[in-house]
């Protein structure tokens, strides 16, 4: 069963894409789909005492100084990036050298000039990672609640075109929709560099999983059942249908 | 007329010529002038309304006999009469051959509840009319008799309508949902001497229709006859008085020769009709045969563009006059369908549309807006092919149901027409030449001397005031019942402003004639001296997904003697509760669209609003409720029950005291305390000073969430990059005390290509770039754009000139952007600074790749005297002048509220205007791209001399909208393209 979590590039198209970073550095003909992984948060069989020893000093301050729930989250879904990174890498995750702005991490170092391209995100539990060859990328999770998606109507981070395709959305869709632009927009923001510097309004998504917004293409995220997750990847095409794999807690041993 | 169709014809070869090009071109001849514009032919028709009435009577070729001199009897709107020298029969005018449509023409399709349908052509109908008149007459029943009718909306009832219209009796008539006192409400005052009755739907709980039957009976003494149009068992407390209408045409030959039908006199009785009075019993208002027909004709065929090749269905209730004016399009040729069933889902009226071929769909804000929150699509669902109009009355239809109409209906106007019955028509209505402006009516109603009149009756265009009609119009009523020395009449209509029909509603009229509808005057809202319409409070909270309804309503303030406060009552989606988050929720969303005004003092949660026979809103009866005021005009009431649930909500409030909060904002004594609690209210917790936001959980929507809070908290920005310098209550805290940015004045509001110069936009004349937000939406431009932000004075107060800080901003931008050209643009005053920046980065030796001054006014210290006169008359005009200033009466007062509160806490502002006109500017060789407001006053603002002297390689582009509102969002796309455009050019 901890074999079924080996973290290896996924497919043959993510492989040769990853050689064409490597050896061209150039801008993929075509775009392959980000690796995505998945992990539960909640699961109790995470050892947070192994992944917190994955962390750097900056990485563990800004841990230590959460509040637990939120340390948790911190400890797992960075540890789980540097063992992704570490094994595409060849390097021990704890050697992964990791930089961030607003706490968004990006890998640092030549092995950030070979144009791998990260996002991480996380909501009550869930937490995504999404690894990109030679495009920038942004994931983002949200547990979704009806009432809060309402609540957004009241928010001004939709644009008028996307409360009125919203507002044509049978009831049963339109809320979950809500929260899909989210994660949407999020993702975009994250992908672009700027985060929520940039007024969410202004990233108009398609109200639809899939789709663009501008230069972004806009894909679903398989995600449990209550929440909603959406990638980003810049890219002319449209993102090329991938599975996610489970980072589960075997994966730091 | 042919000569008329021609002339039109070679103007507007584009499609089939309307009515009202052919009508166009018949008053052209009258006036001796070109009439080419909309505003044109209104205005000929109210200055010479003689003319006009004469020359449509003419054309329309309706039939009467007679003399059609003198047109009108004098000048006096509440006195004079028209056309006393004419004599017509309404029904007649109805039911002739007409050129287009003959006897095999359709004429009614009455589709009923259960789906089955009676269908009449011209001369059936004509047949059937005929021989129900011989019927009546052979009762008694003739010239100057009065008839009731209580029926639901179908064939039958019409056909008995008409034939009373034929016999020159006078019919009034009500729905059988309406209860006895209604009823006797109404027709207690007509004193009928026959009842036309459908029991369909009559009685209720505990009272059965017969029951209602005999009060309605013994509270009309005159009634002779009560003539069953349904199929039931005769009634029984009617006794002798009982018949089958249908019986008694049976006995009436197939072919009756029975004489014609009697022409009678312009101003004979044809309907009375009611209107809930501020006291006393409805008003019984006689409208006359030929004020209405000739009004409404004049409706259908010239605004309308309605014709023999037209289906109409108008969803109404023969309680509405809307009933009436549907009827009336049998005179034009139109085939009319009428529809006895309930609404039972949003599906219902548009399935009716497809399923017969309508080409003319009538309905209400209330039915739309339930299609819209439903998520049906008819397009999707129905063949709606042959419609190619929707109208929309009853009601103030809000901006965002023609969003819906053009989204999910199809790309057909919808026309927002408004009258009422005291006219039994429209003074707005629809326009077969003029483009839907979303939100507006789009022209005023042709002979009407409509206008706006403000508190001082003077008129006004582009504010909201009191609906006025200053010259003599045809479908004035004759007078009212129970009148007789017409002092209610008087008072009804001619008390506030002497001479002219004051109708009791809020316009607001645009230089184009177009118009909205703002509700009833006397329900006006005067709360703390600011005039509020309570449609305008409806359209806000209406946003809110958990509000299905709402009412404004203005209570006497227990606690403060004179003073009015604001109670909003909301019905909410079922499974929703008021608490103080939603009640938060209400009052920040009233104060941030609205204003501070618009914030209730008290929220209450009520089943159901009270609301009229006719489906209108009655905020009367609620704040009698509130006020605990007798409820006058109960009777008009559908739901009278839901006022005792309001009472009771209202009195468990004032005995708990559960919502008496208020909404006051922080006067800057405790900013801290408002950030924690800010804090709390994002997190769902309260949490220390000292703890960053993120790290106690807090996510990115909740930020934003709570930077929002903020910024209504304390009408001040905070900039999310000063939030993330320092997340917590003690950092924000600090940072708004300061109202400082520390942090860089410069914001990143779009990513772009890094390789190329970004677009700097510069700050308003609040240092803030909140205003460029809709444009930068729409901008398409290769590098980034950003937004450039200042205090507008030093630490210590002291205003900094356009020139410092210019200087502030080279420097910035200098920095960020070592080498390459640079890009800049500004709006007004950020254009100016805009300019200077860029004179001085040209004297750095900087290149600059694009200037864009956005309506940039030239400063008044650089022009001479009279330009300088000239300019600032054209400010002053310009609030005059409807469209260019962005708000109406009541949104300019909350403006300058606005404002007031805004220049309070960020002094600089106050500074601008003599900042900006102090500047002294000097010449500038680059090229700059002026993107002109389209509209503006010619002449006196025609600014770009002044321009030219400083700045000779000029590209003057235009832009649509006014100054005031080139930012706003629907006018920013075409700015953003524009500007896009230019620094693309310029790359």
């Amino acid at each position: 069963m901890r074999v079924a979590a080996r973290l290896v590039p996924r497919s043959p198209a993510v492989g040769r894409s990853h050689g064409a970073a490597v050896c061209g550095g150039g801008a993929p003909t075509t775009t392959a789909a980000p690796a995505v992984w998945c992990l539960d948060l909640a699961d109790p069989d995470w050892d947070l005492a192994a992944a917190a020893a994955l962390l750097d000093d900056a990485e563990t301050a800004r841990a230590l100084r959460a509040a637990p729930g939120v340390r948790r989250r911190r400890v797992l879904l960075r540890a789980g990036l540097r063992v992704v990174l570490g094994r595409l890498l060849g390097v021990p995750a704890g050697r992964v050298p990791i930089a961030a702005e607003d706490g968004r991490p990006r890998l640092a170092g030549a092995a950030g000039r070979r144009g791998i391209q990260v996002s991480c995100s996380a909501s009550e539990g869930v937490g995504l990672l999404a690894v990109a060859w030679g495009t920038p990328v942004g994931i983002d999770v949200q547990r979704h609640r009806d009432a809060e998606a309402r609540a957004a109507l009241d928010e001004d981070w939709l644009a008028p075109a996307e409360l009125r395709a919203l507002a044509g959305l049978p009831p049963a869709d339109r809320w979950p929709a809500v929260t899909r632009c989210w994660t949407q927009k999020e993702a975009v923001l994250k992908g672009s560099g700027v985060g929520l510097r940039r007024w969410p309004a202004t990233v108009l998504t398609p109200v639809a999983g899939r789709g663009r917004s501008g230069d972004w293409s806009l894909a679903p995220v398989p995600v449990p059942a209550g929440w909603v997750a959406s990638l980003a990847v810049r890219s002319p095409v449209a993102v090329p249908e991938g599975a996610v794999t489970a980072l589960t807690p075997g994966a730091l041993r | 007329m042919s000569l008329g169709v021609a002339a039109a014809a070679a103007v507007a070869p584009a499609g089939p010529p309307t009515q009202l090009a052919a009508f166009r071109a018949r008053c052209e001849e009258v006036a001796g002038t070109g009439l080419a514009t909309t505003m044109a032919l209104h205005a000929f028709s109210v200055e010479h309304y003689r003319d006009f009435w004469h020359t449509f009577l003419d054309w329309s070729g309706l039939a009467w006999e007679g003399e059609s001199e003198p047109v009108c009897t004098g000048e006096d709107v509440r006195r004079d009469r028209f056309f006393p020298g004419v004599r017509l029969n309404y029904a007649e005018n109805l039911l002739r051959p007409l050129p287009d449509a003959g006897d095999d023409a359709a004429a009614l399709t009455s589709v009923h509840a259960d789906g089955s349908v009676d269908r009449l052509t011209r001369g059936e109908l004509r047949t059937a009319v005929h021989r129900t008149a011989v019927a009546l007459r052979g009762l008694g029943i003739g010239v100057g008799d009065r008839v009731a009718a209580i029926a639901p909306n179908h064939a039958a009832v019409a056909t008995a309508a008409l034939a009373v219209a034929a016999l020159g009796a006078t019919l009034s008539t009500a729905t059988p949902d309406m209860g006895r006192s209604a009823l006797l409400g109404r027709f207690g005052q007509v004193e009928p001497v026959a009842i036309l009755l459908d029991r369909a739907g009559m009685g209720r709980a505990g009272a059965s229709a017969d029951d209602v039957l005999a009060g309605v009976l013994a509270g009309l003494p005159t009634v002779r006859h009560v003539l069953l149009l349904d199929d039931g068992p005769l009634p029984a407390v009617a006794g002798e008085r009982a018949t089958r209408l249908a019986a008694l045409v049976a006995e009436v030959p197939a072919e009756p020769d029975a004489g014609a039908w009697p022409r009678l006199p312009f101003d004979h009785p044809l309907w009375v009709m009611f209107s809930s009075g501020t006291t006393g019993p409805p008003k019984a208002m006689v409208h006359g045969a030929g004020g209405s027909l000739l009004e409404h004709v004049k409706e259908h065929r010239l605004h309308g563009d309605l014709g023999s090749g037209d289906t109409l269905y108008f969803h109404t209730t023969t309680a509405w006059m809307m009933w009436n004016w549907q009827l009336s399009a049998l005179a034009v040729g139109a085939h009319v369908v009428l529809y006895d069933g309930p609404v039972a889902g949003p599906e219902t009226l548009w399935e009716l549309v497809a399923d017969h071929g309508v080409t003319v769909f009538g309905t209400s804000p209330a039915y739309l807006q339930l299609c819209q929150d439903d998520g049906y699509r008819p397009r999707e669902v129905l063949d709606l092919g042959r419609l190619r109009a929707v109208l929309s009355t009853g009601a103030v239809l809000h901006p965002w149901q023609f969003d819906w109409v053009a989204d999910a209906v199809g790309e057909v106007p919808l026309q927002s027409i408004s009258g009422g019955t005291d006219i039994v028509g429209c003074f707005v209505l629809g326009h077969p030449d003029e483009p839907v402006r979303r939100g507006r009516c789009q022209s005023l109603g042709l002979g009407l001397d409509v206008a706006a009149l403000d508190g001082d009756g003077r008129p006004v265009l582009g504010e909201i005031g009191e609906l006025v009609c200053r010259r003599p119009f045809p479908s004035r009523p004759v007078g009212f019942l129970a009148d007789p020395d017409g002092r209610r009449f008087q008072e009804s209509y001619f008390s506030q402003h002497p001479g002219v029909w004051t109708h009791g509603d809020l316009i607001e009229i645009d230089p184009d004639g177009s118009a909205r509808m703002h509700g009833r005057s006397d329900e006006l809202l005067n709360v703390d001296g600011v005039r509020i319409g309570p449609a305008e409070i409806y359209s806000i909270v209406r946003r809110l997904p958990e509000v299905t309804g709402a009412m404004a309503v203005g209570q006497r303030d227990p606690e403060v003697p004179g003073g009015t406060r604001l109670v909003l009552l909301v019905v909410l989606v079922p499974g929703t509760r008021l608490d103080d988050v939603l009640r938060q929720r209400i009052r920040s969303l009233l104060r941030r669209e609205g204003s501070p005004a618009h914030v209730p003092s008290l929220v209450l949660d009520v089943p159901e609003l009270p609301m009229t026979h006719n489906g209108k809103l009655s905020e009367r009866a609620a704040r009698d409720t509130l006020n605990g005021d007798p409820v006058r005009s109960l009777a008009a009431l559908k739901n009278p029950a839901c006022l005792a649930d309001i009472a009771a909500v209202a009195a468990e409030v004032a005995t708990v005291g559960a919502d008496r909060s208020g909404a006051p904002g922080p006067g800057g004594a405790d900013r801290t305390s408002v950030v924690r609690r800010a804090f709390a209210e994002a997190l769902g917790a309260a949490v220390p000073d000292t703890a960053d936001f993120f790290d106690v959980g807090g996510t990115s929507r909740q930020s934003i969430m709570l930077l929002r809070r903020l910024r209504r908290e304390l009408d001040r920005p905070l900039r999310m990059n000063t939030f993330l310098a320092a997340p917590t209550v003690t950092g924000v805290a600090a940072a708004m005390a300061a109202g400082t940015e520390e942090d860089s004045p410069v914001e990143l509001l779009r990513a772009g290509d890094a390789a190329e110069p970004p677009l700097h936009v510069v700050h308003g004349n609040f240092g803030d770039i909140d205003v460029y937000r809709a444009m930068v939406d729409q901008l398409d431009v290769p590098g980034a754009v950003v937004g450039l932000t200042a205090r507008l004075e030093t630490p210590s107060g002291a205003p900094l000139s356009i020139v410092e800080l210019a200087s502030q901003h080279v420097a910035t931008v200098a920095a960020l952007q070592p080498r390459g050209p640079l890009r800049l643009t500004g709006f007004s005053f950020g254009g100016l600074v805009a300019f200077e920046m860029a004179r001085q980065l040209t004297a750095m030796g900087r290149e600059i790749g694009f200037l864009g001054l956005i309506d940039v006014q030239p400063p008044t210290g650089r022009l001479g005297p009279v330009s300088r006169f000239l300019h600032q008359a054209a400010d002053r005009v310009a609030h005059l002048v409807p469209g260019m200033t962005r708000y109406g009466l009541g949104r300019g007062v909350v403006r300058r509220l606005r404002q007031r509160r805004t220049l309070a806490d960020q002094p600089g502002a106050r500074w601008s205007a003599t900042v900006y006109n102090a500047y002294r500017w000097d010449s500038y060789p680059g090229p700059v791209t002026f993107f002109r407001a389209r509209r503006r006053i010619p002449v006196f603002s025609n600014v770009l001399y002044a321009w030219r002297r400083v700045v000779p390689r000029m590209t003057v582009v235009d832009v649509p909208g006014a100054h005031n509102y080139l930012l706003d969002r629907e006018n920013a796309v075409v700015l953003a393209a524009r500007l896009s455009e230019a620094v693309r050019a310029g790359a």
